[in-house]
């Protein structure tokens, strides 16, 4: 078996044109080993630069090598190690579940009996055993992208994109994708590109994200690159917040409210004269949190 | 707006043949921002279709500004409607859609009215490209502007953040927020807890065609007092905490997890509040993190749901 | 504590694989006996199999009628009975009615379904794609194309009227080459008109329009305006049929425009047929926009 190499996707100076519009304008990225989150708003080239990985299309500059392999010269070689489930819910309506994953795994050069059994496998991992045999056309739109993410893994690949995958899913569903998905990529050595507009969900589970805007990436970092360090500390108790608030500003703290809620600046002494305000009042302290920087603060920073 | 607009439903059921939709629901929304959630297939789509007066309740009534959506064609002039599918986009600029839906509506002046509707949510009203080329986001904001143009009391909204990338959402919500903020009365639908938790806390969930709960969802944890909260604690002294919380009576469960975490098990999470902080100055314990577990939103949907 | 050797826990999770991977060529066979299957019915509801069933029926039934006038009737010398190279004349409607059949429903429902990107996405292009589809629109076609004459011929040979052991490999050779000349026409025409609409009923129809329209239109020009006879390389089934009597080394007893031409004019005209057909398909499916 090929050693795997560090860098998943590596990218340089990426351009793609549609006509006159320049899709993407000299894309640098190095997606590594892990889950990675693709993040941009829409028409920012994240759907674009997918094709490119597939090969799909070919670019108009630069380089781009997927397992160390160029998807635009050896395309069929860099999509039968890639496993890929698409935004949109559109599925072959008569194939029963397990048909259509046996057949995509057997399209990705799994022998028949090794494609039937990994097929059968795969759904009973996405908690779509007992349906296995049902048409896809009567599966809810949870049950079909539980169908594309089994479809994707079944062949075992060395790297899996997903687009939305938690698109139209409810609340509890959700969170159920997102654990497969965490679970699919730390657990079973996959490793997974996901695009997605919820920054939540990509904060979740991914290791690093990747921001694409206007065709070229503005940020790459690892999720514990963007949650550095603690930028303060928020305060939330069940009455009486104003007696709080002037007690700590008293004692020469930075204090900000927004309703209930404290947002004291950083400082190391802070939590010792939280708690000693708190139990002077005699209030109930619901909620004692330092504030980090989020995936959202960075996002949004980026593209303003 | 002489009269506050509300939204009530009274005992609505529907069913279409053997399948019950909705079953037995009540509610009365005023102003502000209300999510309505729940579960695929737990009857949200059907529900709104009620409120819009395009489904006629199988029992029950549905009240808009005190009439029935469904019979009263002129209530329709007060209610704006963003249903969730993909409209047909004519190749007319914003202004040109906008404005033909003003004049639907039957306003005296359709243009100003489009290009008011239009600045409300942040598009230029100027502006002369046609539809088809606006990115979906645009698109999504372009129905709210025909949803807004007649100034209408009550807002109804079915997943209007589709589609829509993280810069957008975020404004979505604000304008959403601040649209119940001008005392208009607003239901959202949605599948992402995270947003439905800045447009407010007003909730209805709905559940296997019934109505799971209604109100504030912070105040609904506190109404599910048969489950014990839990609470993380990151502390200097856990064990010594820890014993402390027990021996005050605070905590019905302790669980240290690593070096400087407790995860303490309550039923009585006020007292368990008001203990925390004198507890852990008595004993010397330093306090760096007090977190709920399962009391945002999630968690109380998916107690609610999976009751 | 000791081992107990009797008591062994067994790992459920998740298994890599690592056992042997197929050559991307394969993906090929497998696309090819997937769409074989699904167009013929196969694997799917009776319902799928019924018109399939019907149009083999229809091609084999005058097949099947001579073998048993030959054999019930002695007496009946064997050219009264239909012979190899007419044969595909004679069935001209169950193959107009089993290509648009086939064809449509091998290319329609992947492009209307998403499937056709998820096959895409795997190691496959579009002419990969095309060429398997195509060797099982053919390789079905061929079952009428063929397989009547070889029952024909097997049952001839049984039955004692078959040719001398000398000539009947020739005989097979011709078989083949009018059911593959037969397949291939039918194929390239049907799968052209399949990759303009994604519904199956609209190519269907337009399949049967194309292989009857332009042989009346230019039968009447050639009838009425005297238009020259190389135009009814235009009328498709005809040309098959003539090429299959060719073959044979027959001629037919109708009088047609297409009966006087030479064979080799009559062989380029299939060949440039078949030709332009398979372009067309392939030039549509690269414009085809088919990544979301």
């Amino acid at each position: 078996m090929a050693e795997r190499a560090p860098t998943v996707i590596s990218a340089r100076g990426v351009v793609k044109r549609y006509g006159q519009t320049v899709a993407l304008a000299g894309l640098d990225a190095d997606i590594g080993p892990g889950i990675t989150g693709l993040l941009g708003s829409n028409g920012a080239g994240k759907t674009t630069f997918i094709s490119l990985v597939l090969g799909l299309r070919s670019r108009d500059g630069g380089e781009l090598t997927v397992q160390g392999r160029d998807p635009a010269t050896a395309g069929i070689e860099v999509r039968q190690r890639i496993g890929y489930a698409p935004e949109h819910h559109d599925l072959p309506a008569e194939l029963s579940a397990t048909d259509l994953v046996r057949h995509l795994a057997e399209m990705h050069l799994l022998p028949r009996r090794a494609a039937i059994q990994r097929a059968n496998d795969a759904l009973w991992l996405v908690g779509l055993g007992e349906e296995r045999f049902r048409p896809v056309a009567t599966m809810s739109t949870g049950q079909r992208q539980r169908v594309k993410l089994a479809a994707a893994i079944a062949h075992d690949p060395e790297l899996v994109l997903l687009d939305e995958p938690t698109d139209g899913l409810d609340p509890v569903q959700r969170t159920e994708m997102l654990a497969l998905i965490r679970r699919i990529g730390s657990e079973f050595g996959m490793h997974i590109l996901v695009s997605s507009h919820h920054l939540e969900e990509v904060e979740r589970i991914c290791d690093a994200v990747v921001i694409v805007e206007a065709g070229e990436v503005v940020h790459a970092a690892t999720l514990a690159d963007v949650r550095r360090g603690p930028e303060g500390l928020v305060v939330e108790v069940d009455e009486r917040a104003d007696e709080l608030a002037s007690v700590l500003a008293a004692r020469g703290f930075e204090v900000t409210r927004d309703g209930d809620v404290l947002v004291l600046g950083a400082a190391q002494d802070a939590y010792d004269a939280v708690r000693d305000a708190v139990a002077d009042l005699g209030v109930g302290l619901r909620r004692l949190e330092p504030r980090g920087r989020t995936l959202e603060d960075v996002y949004l920073g980026t593209s303003a | 707006m002489t009269r506050e607009p509300r939204v009530i439903a009274d005992g609505v059921s529907k069913w279409f043949g053997p399948l019950v939709a909705v079953a037995d629901v009540s509610f009365d929304v005023g102003p502000g921002v209300t999510a309505l959630l729940g579960p695929n297939g737990a009857g949200k789509s059907t529900m709104f279709r009620m409120l819009c007066g395009l489904a006629r309740p199988s029992k029950g009534t549905v009240r808009v500004l005190g009439r029935d959506p469904r019979t009263d064609t002129d209530v329709a002039r007060h209610i704006g409607l963003v249903p969730q599918q993909e409209g047909v986009f004519e190749p007319l600029t914003a202004r040109e859609f906008v404005a033909l839906s003003a004049r639907l509506q039957g306003l005296a002046d359709p243009v100003r009215a489009a290009a008011a509707a239009l600045e409300q949510v942040d598009l230029d009203p100027s502006d002369s490209r046609r539809l088809p080329t606006y990115s979906k986001g645009m698109r999504q904001r372009v129905k709210v502007a025909q949803a807004l143009v007649h100034d209408p009391g009550v807002l109804i909204l079915d997943e209007p953040l589709t589609g829509l990338d993280p810069r957008q959402r975020v404004d979505m919500v604000l304008l959403l927020r601040r649209l119940g903020a001008e005392g208009r009365c607003v239901i959202v639908s949605s599948h992402v807890l995270g947003e439905v938790e800045r447009l407010g806390s007003q909730v209805l969930v709905m559940s296997q065609g019934r109505l799971a709960a209604a109100g504030d969802f912070r105040e609904l944890r506190a109404l599910m007092d048969d489950r014990p909260l839990r609470i993380r604690v990151r502390t200097d002294r856990p064990r010594v905490l820890a014993g402390a919380l027990l021996e005050a009576g605070a905590a019905v469960g302790v669980r240290l997890d690593g070096e400087d975490v407790l995860e303490v098990d309550t039923s009585d999470a006020r007292a368990l509040a008001r203990t925390l902080a004198p507890v852990s100055r008595d004993r010397g314990a330093r306090l760096f993190e007090v977190h709920p577990l399962d009391a945002d939103l999630e968690g109380v949907f998916r107690y609610l749901v999976e009751r | 504590m000791t081992a107990a050797p009797d008591a062994r826990l067994f790992d459920l999770g998740y298994r890599s694989y690592d056992g042997p991977r197929e050559p991307p060529e394969r993906a090929l066979a497998t696309l090819a006996e997937f769409t074989a299957r699904r167009v013929l019915g196969l694997g799917r509801g009776g319902r799928h199999k019924v018109l399939p069933a019907i149009t083999l029926a229809i091609a084999f039934l005058p097949a099947l009628a001579s073998v048993l006038f030959s054999v019930i009737a002695e007496d009946i010398g064997v050219d009264e009975l239909i012979s190899y190279g007419e044969y595909t004349f004679f069935i001209g409607s169950a193959l107009a009615l089993f290509t648009s059949l086939l064809a449509p429903e091998a290319l329609c429902p992947d492009r209307r379904s998403g499937m056709l990107g998820l096959y895409l996405a795997g190691p496959l292009d579009r002419t990969r794609y095309l060429a398997a589809k195509g060797a099982a629109v053919v390789g079905v076609m061929l079952l009428i194309t063929i397989g009547p004459l070889l029952f024909m011929f097997a049952a001839f040979v049984l039955a004692g009227h078959g040719p001398s052991l000398g000539d009947a490999p020739l005989l097979l050779v011709r078989i083949v080459a009018s059911g593959i000349a037969t397949a291939l026409l039918y194929a390239a025409l049907s799968m052209a008109v399949s990759s303009f609409t994604t519904r199956r009923a609209a190519a269907a129809v337009a399949t049967v329009l194309l292989l009857a329209v332009p042989a009346s239109v230019v039968r009447s020009a050639i009838e009425s305006a005297d238009a020259p006879n190389a135009l009814d390389l235009l009328s498709f089934p005809f040309v098959a049929a003539e090429l299959s009597y060719r073959i044979f080394g027959e001629m037919p007893d109708h009088d047609s425009p297409v009966t006087k031409l030479s064979t080799p004019v009559v062989a380029a005209g299939l060949a440039a047929a078949v030709a332009l057909g398979f372009l067309v398909c392939w030039l549509r499916y690269r414009r085809l926009e088919s990544f979301r």
